[in-house]
């Protein structure tokens, strides 16, 4: 485990220097002096030889010391800590919408195996897995923004809501925060800049969801004990219902698992679309402008995460379904 | 049943809520607050040192000795915390007789110590546009409101003191505050508004300045200013067309286009500083070719650059620097759009266009970068020369072009002053450097150098022979085809139209808040 | 494998699938030949014409320097279809190799081939093609490798659990007690067997490698102009799109609907390799 994170880590410190374009220039501005050039590197170690600089960056990633981002000047700890909320809101939030919709479709159609309905979602689930994300963003905009005006086109809130409830600034989690505290202004305006980035999102996984669910429902319909309660002329939506759902659990858990790391790629494209302060547009800026602590910092941070989802997969094995525990 | 019918109810009651408009900005009106939807944070608090979009609050807070007016022609200075000021025969002595009875916003008194304290510091510090002061030698108070200036070379020093970067005062007070804390939000200068809070990333917060010498009681005045940070340009659109902003900075044309028979918002067009144009690499194969860079220049239609890719936005060049720029003049004539004579230069310059690899790096974050690229490679197709575009952030294809291995044979670029001069194009793009910097051409005329010194020199003194080298030294330029001159930048100033007392002023990329009046 | 190709075909959705995406294929071949605009496929601009919605002369109406949509969204298969086979093709090239010889190989070689490859998945998604990609400087061909290189590891999983599984077979075994080399057994026994899973594989891939060029696209690092591709399409007119919804909508149609048929066919592989087991 410690390993593969130390191996991500120390190819993308590599991969960074080969980027092309001068990381310095992220330090003196637009129209700097030679000196004041001379002056950054030798400030930021660049011209250290490139083992040393890799010694130095080791010790200090070990050392949880991530370093300032070049671009904005800040630790990119702090800088990763506060973009995570945000991500982490549209992420749950698409999740939520996805297995909403996902799931109680993938029982219908299995209910209704080869009737009109199913194909209708099928070609759905299809839709779902092979739109791009983006061209998808850029339409909601279009339709929800350039032509209804219904919803905001960008950003995470408006910035009249900024003055009037200064809440939004005390934690990361707007939508959670405002809910609680009962500021309803800022809670629907929160919800109305979400809404169009998390379907944009969710679709993608919608269809993974309920193509899982539709396949996982028609195994258990020729399942044993499905054929007994049939047997006794219980209707198959009964069965579904009172406990054969229960049996897709697992399916869907891990795919949903696996999808949050499905959709955090997607942040990148999706947050930079929706102006939404995340950690997916910040990589994307990362990465183009050289700021190799920042990008550093978000691949530690990514595969972390891909190691807890895989760990809480596993658990979920072990909590639903207690013939693993032995 | 009927549970269903009140869930279905509820459902869509907050629906029908989610799709209402918050319209409270009415508070914003009543509030007396100046809101700015502008697109980046401040970098650095330092007003030594900053040296981007710090520009928005700074110039709102701070104050330097002398303003500049080119919004009126010819261009002048303005008295701001100098009431006056005289120079010597040579140049060389310049004396400034300082404002009374004026603070900082810390409360700290403001007089020649100050000065001599931020001159001194801004040169240690080194760093931003610091450097303007590079050529004061020696600081004499005179007095606690008179200081004398002794320069080493001959210099136009009432533009330094003016320019829009580095020369701010600021209380010497924060030379006992920490670097860190200066990084948590900083600012005591003399000007209308000073720091109230900052929110990184999110907004900056001004509130007036109640010891402000201008006084507050001349007009109907913004009691604070709001600076917003909203990095997509469509989010600062909607702000300005629902009335969250009262200005708002950069919004790309499409977007302006659709504003333009609003009745709440209204669009103008003002000469900035800025031009765009195209360095031809001197160095490096096949531009090193003077009959090759010729049928280059030749084959760049200014004219579809104004009349269709640029549109309001910016004017087709006159020359190698922009025409507002204060000792603007224009050179005998550019290289002209023709693909016949583009051909006949192809052919003199003697070179197999079969195996030719010509490349153009711009910038790509800009739409009308993109759009002259695609032009510049229509029109040289046709002509037989293939050009391959490297579209990329600005950072990346500056650094690639400092190597000549790596450099590209044409690159975008735009330029602004640091000081309001024609010299200021001339030194860091065309004269000789040794590694270069800005010099992305790699062009090297000893003529264009010492005669570039030498007009620099004599502005002050004799302004007409100083505007007649800076026409030589263009001519050459054109002649050596270092550069393909592109377009002057108009900026767009997007606003409500309630807002009075704006004036266009190309010296300074920011607005004065404290000028305009609500009505 | 006979038997897959067999049924594939009779399957009416599976046919319509492969029948969309050869025509479009042949379409965008020779539209160079037919459209009145094929100029436009080079770089040709005509910005008098910029930015007209859809029209007879103009079915999918001008982008923003007055080139014909249509023409040049056909055109843009081509190049869309030449990432998909292209990445596909890379991946499958250097995975299935390492991955089988992983798995005939002793335990040590197998450990040490399986954490590295452990090591390049656990790299955040995007991350690594947009590094290789902008290293190697933005271009069609420089997107196939990046995207290549952070999925090749993928098919050498699925490749060494195939042999894995086949080489545990008894007549496997047998033969590899009679003194079967590696690459004998490889040849005549894991390669055969592994083929349809790697094709169901392949052909789902095929379709995200189009849309993951298309992400790259979007950030500013796919292909470049005059070179047409649907994500470049796409995020080209981001400036306008507001305003000239058909220069995002028919790029994104054409996308989604070949994507679409690359998942039918890879299911359809799948549902073969349910049968035959």
């Amino acid at each position: 485990m410690g390993l593969i994170m130390l191996f991500v880590t120390s190819i993308t410190f590599f991969i960074v220097r080969l980027l092309p374009g001068d990381p310095v220039f992220l330090l003196v501005g637009d129209h700097p002096t030679e000196e004041q050039i001379e002056k950054a590197k030798n400030d930021f170690g660049l011209n250290e030889p490139i083992y040393k600089q890799y010694m130095v960056f080791l010790q200090k990633t070990i050392m949880l010391d991530l370093g300032v981002s070049l671009r904005t000047k800040q630790p990119v700890l702090t800088e990763l800590s506060k973009r995570f909320s945000a991500t982490f809101e549209l992420v749950f939030f698409s999740m939520i919408i996805a297995l909403l919709f996902g799931f109680p479709m993938g029982l219908v159609s299995a209910l209704n195996q080869n009737k009109r309905l199913d194909y209708f979602f099928r070609g759905f689930g299809y839709l779902g897995l092979s739109i791009p994300v983006f061209w998808l963003g850029m339409i909601l905009q279009i339709i929800f923004f350039g032509i209804l005006y219904w919803l905001p086109l960008q950003g995470r809130y408006s910035g009249i809501v900024l003055q009037d409830s200064p809440i939004i600034y005390n934690s990361g989690f707007i939508l959670i925060d405002s809910f609680f505290s009962g500021e309803w202004g800022s809670f629907t305006d929160a919800l109305r800049h979400i809404i169009l980035p998390a379907f944009a999102m969710a679709f993608g996984v919608l269809g993974i969801v309920f193509r899982t669910t539709r396949s996982a429902t028609i195994d258990i319909m020729s399942a044993p004990f499905f054929r007994t309660f049939k047997f006794y002329g219980i209707k198959n939506s009964e069965i579904i219902k009172k406990s054969g759902y229960k049996n897709t659990l697992i399916p869907v858990s891990t795919v949903v698992g696996l999808s949050f790391g499905l959709m955090l790629g997607g942040t990148f494209l999706v947050e930079s679309i929706f102006d939404w302060p995340g950690v997916g547009q910040f990589s994307v800026l990362s990465i183009l402008t050289r700021d190799f602590p920042a990008i550093v910092g978000v691949t530690i941070l990514y595969s972390f995460i891909y190691v807890i989802i895989n760990f809480f997969i596993d658990m979920l094995y072990i909590i639903v379904d207690p013939r693993i525990r032995d | 049943m009927e549970r269903t019918i009140l869930r279905a109810t509820l459902l869509f009651l907050f629906c029908a809520s989610l799709f209402q408009f918050n319209c409270s900005s009415d508070d914003v009106k009543n509030n007396k607050v100046f809101v700015i939807a502008t697109y980046d944070d401040v970098k650095d608090w330092d007003p030594a040192t900053a040296f981007s979009l710090e520009i928005f609050p700074m110039s709102n807070m701070y104050e330097p000795l002398l303003w500049y007016d080119a919004g009126v022609k010819p261009g002048r200075f303005v008295p701001a915390l100098a009431t006056s000021y005289s120079k010597s025969e040579d140049g060389l002595v310049w004396v400034f007789n300082l404002r009374k009875n004026v603070f900082f916003h810390d409360g700290s008194k403001f007089d020649a110590e100050v000065v001599k304290f931020v001159v001194e510091r801004n040169k240690k510090l080194n760093g931003g546009a610091s450097y303007i002061w590079s050529s004061v030698s020696k600081i004499i108070i005179n007095s606690p409101h008179q200081i004398t200036f002794t320069l080493s070379s001959p210099v136009p020093f009432d533009k330094i003191v003016s320019s829009q970067y580095g020369a701010w005062m600021y209380s010497p007070l924060i030379d006992s505050i920490s670097k860190d804390s200066l990084n948590y939000g900083f600012g005591s200068g003399t000007g209308p508004y000073q720091l109230k809070k900052w929110a990184r990333n999110k907004y900056i917060l001004l509130d007036k300045f109640d010891k402000y010498w201008g006084g507050w009681n001349k007009r109907d005045h913004y009691n604070s200013v709001l600076i917003q940070i909203a990095t997509e340009s469509s989010t600062r659109f909607q702000m300005i067309k629902n009335g969250i902003a009262d200005y708002a900075v950069l919004i790309p044309n499409q977007l302006i286009e659709t504003l333009e028979n609003s009745s709440e918002v209204s669009v103008s067009y003002h000469p900035s500083w800025v031009n765009e144009f195209y360095l031809l690499n001197t160095k490096k194969y096949p531009t090193n070719n003077l009959w090759f860079r010729r049928a280059i220049a030749s084959s760049m239609d200014r004219s579809v650059l104004s009349n269709y890719i640029y549109k309001n936005t910016a004017v087709e060049s006159k020359g190698l620097i922009p025409q507002s720029i204060p000792l603007f003049v224009a050179p005998d004539s550019l290289i002209e759009f023709s693909l016949d004579i583009a051909k006949n230069y192809l052919n003199k310059s003697g070179l197999d266009l079969t195996s030719l690899k010509t490349d153009l790096s711009y910038v790509s974050t800009y739409e009308q970068y993109r759009l002259t690229a695609f032009l510049l490679l229509d029109n040289l197709k046709k002509i037989g020369i293939d050009l391959d575009l490297r579209p990329g952030l600005w950072s990346t294809n500056w650094d690639k072009a400092k190597n000549l291995d790596t450099a590209p044979n044409i690159i975008s670029m735009a330029w602004w002053p640091t000081v309001s001069s024609p010299s200021d194009w001339l030194f860091a793009l065309y004269n000789s450097q040794e590694n270069p910097l800005f010099n992305l051409s790699y062009y090297s005329n000893s003529v264009v150098d010492s005669l570039t010194r030498k007009a620099w020199e004599l502005e002050t003194t004799e302004p007409k022979v100083a505007q007649d080298l800076y026409k030589e030294i263009q001519n050459i330029l054109i002649d050596d085809c270092v550069v393909i001159p592109a377009v002057d930048v108009n900026v767009s100033s997007v606003r409500k139209k309630k807002i009075s007392g704006l004036k266009s002023n190309p010296a300074y990329s920011t607005i004065f808040v404290y000028d305009l009046s609500r009505n | 494998m006979i038997k897959v190709v067999k049924s594939f075909f009779s399957k009416r959705l599976s046919s319509t699938a492969l029948l969309f995406l050869v025509g479009l294929f042949c379409f965008s071949v020779f539209i160079p030949f037919i459209s009145p605009y094929s100029q436009d496929i080079y770089g040709s601009v005509h910005f008098e014409i910029a930015g007209q919605p859809p029209s007879f002369s103009h079915w999918f109406g001008t982008d923003t320097a007055g080139r014909d949509m249509f023409t040049i969204t056909i055109r843009a298969a081509f190049y869309s279809l030449k990432i998909a086979v292209g990445v596909v093709f890379f991946s499958v090239l250097v995975g299935v190799p390492i991955g089988m010889f992983s798995g005939v190989s002793n335990k040590r070689t197998d450990e040490v081939i399986m954490r590295i490859t452990d090591g390049f998945l656990a790299f955040p998604p995007m991350i690594l093609p947009i590094a290789i990609t902008a290293i190697l400087g933005p271009s069609l061909n420089n997107v196939i490798i990046g995207i290549s290189v952070s999925w090749f590891p993928w098919y050498v999983r699925i490749a060494r659990s195939q042999s894995l599984v086949i080489s545990s077979l008894d007549y496997v075994s047998i033969s590899k007690s009679m003194g079967a080399s590696k690459y004998h057994i490889i040849k005549t026994h894991v390669l055969p067997n592994s083929l349809t899973p790697i094709f169901t594989q392949a052909s789902i891939d095929a379709g995200y490698a189009i849309l993951t060029a298309a992400g790259l696209s979007f950030i500013g690092l796919g292909a470049q102009h005059p070179e047409v591709e649907w994500g470049l399409l796409v995020t080209q007119s981001r400036a306008q799109f507001l305003n000239h919804w058909w220069v995002v909508f028919f790029p994104g149609i054409f996308m989604c609907l070949t994507v679409v048929c690359f998942n039918i066919i890879g299911d359809e592989f799948r549902n073969n390799e349910t049968v035959e087991k």
